[in-house]
């Protein structure tokens, strides 16, 4: 057997495997991605000229694509130079992964809504002690120093509900990050399972 | 449909099983190749102007699905997954089933898993793409002569681990 006849036996055993996913599934895909891209310079302009006229920017939210909390507060007061960025960032991905970025423990329950708009029920707390009782956790997930990103997957929140056939309707992942205190510097974030009946 | 429209959709049908089967080579889990794929399409697609006067468009998803792949880790990496309820007996039976590996020889996998990455990329763009060494070169960023050396050595370990299968498959 020459090399060509063993690569052609290589090229064989793939045959079966085959791309499913319509054209029209990917345009659209493509579609998405070039309207934010496009929104994505369009902020970036307008920012631009905004800080070409001079003017105060009293808080940037770095949105360029998808949905952004508005929880930060503004730092026009201080000096028209100081700009303070907000208290949280989302932002949905084409993949429907949803990314957050928490700078500081605010407003949890706005970025809560927020998420819930997006289809992810999951209850934000700024201390562990906070989550209902019975709820238990299930793993510390890490400690980081902030502000820190996490990417929640509704897919897999959805799985794990269909998952648990006998207790489908009483699970739901819950994320809790607790702020740093003067003797704790980072932000611990934990997910816990918790019973529908403690749901807040 | 629009003209550029037909031009992508003509592109796609004619190689997306063919890019699919080089990034699946080239990363050995079938899942995350077609999310690659798919994502290197819907990129083409966005730049589907520039994309389609590319020299070899395929290989151009090709590189940006592998791309794709590397900042995915970087995006993910600190990421840690929770097991959902039941997931390792779902996963266990999809494997008792066979899993999406199962089209191609398990054993065809093992061997193309064992390879060094740039001898899988070489392979894959060589066999499903039909690329010449100096355009393999190029998708890869690296020497024509490195190319052939990884090629020989892919080659040869091919014939060594996975030849005994074919000869035994001729014997049933």
């Amino acid at each position: 057997m020459n090399d060509d006849d063993l690569l052609t036996a290589v090229r064989d055993r793939f045959d079966p495997v085959r791309m499913d996913t319509p054209a029209a599934v990917i345009m659209a895909r493509g579609r998405a991605r070039r309207r934010r891209k496009n929104s994505g310079r369009l902020a970036a302009g307008a920012l631009a000229v905004s800080l070409g006229a001079g003017l105060a920017v009293p808080a940037l939210t770095a949105r360029p694509a998808g949905t952004a909390g508005t929880a930060g507060t503004a730092g026009a007061a201080a000096s028209p130079h100081q700009a303070t960025l907000a208290a949280w960032t989302v932002q949905k991905h084409a993949d429907g992964s949803v990314a957050v970025t928490i700078r500081r423990p605010e407003n949890l329950r706005g970025l809560q809504l927020k998420l819930a708009k997006l289809g992810i029920a999951v209850i934000i707390v700024d201390q562990p002690a906070k989550l209902a009782h019975g709820c238990k956790v299930a793993l510390p997930l890490k400690k980081l120093a902030r502000p820190f990103t996490f990417v929640i997957r509704p897919a897999a929140i959805i799985a794990a509900r269909t998952r648990t056939a006998n207790t489908a309707e009483h699970r739901v992942l819950f994320i809790g990050a607790k702020p740093p205190g003067p003797h704790v510097a980072p932000i611990e974030i934990v997910v816990a399972a918790c019973g529908a009946a403690h749901q807040a | 449909m629009d003209h550029e429209s037909a031009g992508f959709t003509a592109f796609y049908e004619a190689t997306r099983h063919d890019c699919l089967r080089a990034v699946f080579a080239s990363v050995g889990d079938r899942q995350t190749a077609e999310d690659l794929v798919a994502e290197a399409y819907a990129r083409a697609w966005a730049r589907w102007r520039t994309v389609s006067r590319h020299p070899a468009p395929q290989a151009w998803v090709v590189r940006t699905a592998l791309n794709t792949r590397v900042s995915w880790w970087r995006l993910r990496r600190r990421e840690v997954t929770l097991p959902a309820p039941g997931f390792e007996q779902a996963q266990s039976e999809q494997a008792g089933d066979g899993g999406l590996d199962t089209a191609v020889d398990r054993e065809l996998m093992a061997v193309l898993r064992r390879l060094p990455v740039r001898q899988r990329q070489v392979i894959a763009l060589r066999l499903f793409l039909d690329l010449d060494t100096t355009r393999t070169a190029e998708v890869l960023g690296i020497a024509p002569g490195t190319v052939t050396a990884h090629l020989a050595r892919a080659i040869a370990t091919l014939r060594a681990e996975f030849s005994p299968s074919i000869h035994e498959e001729s014997w049933r």
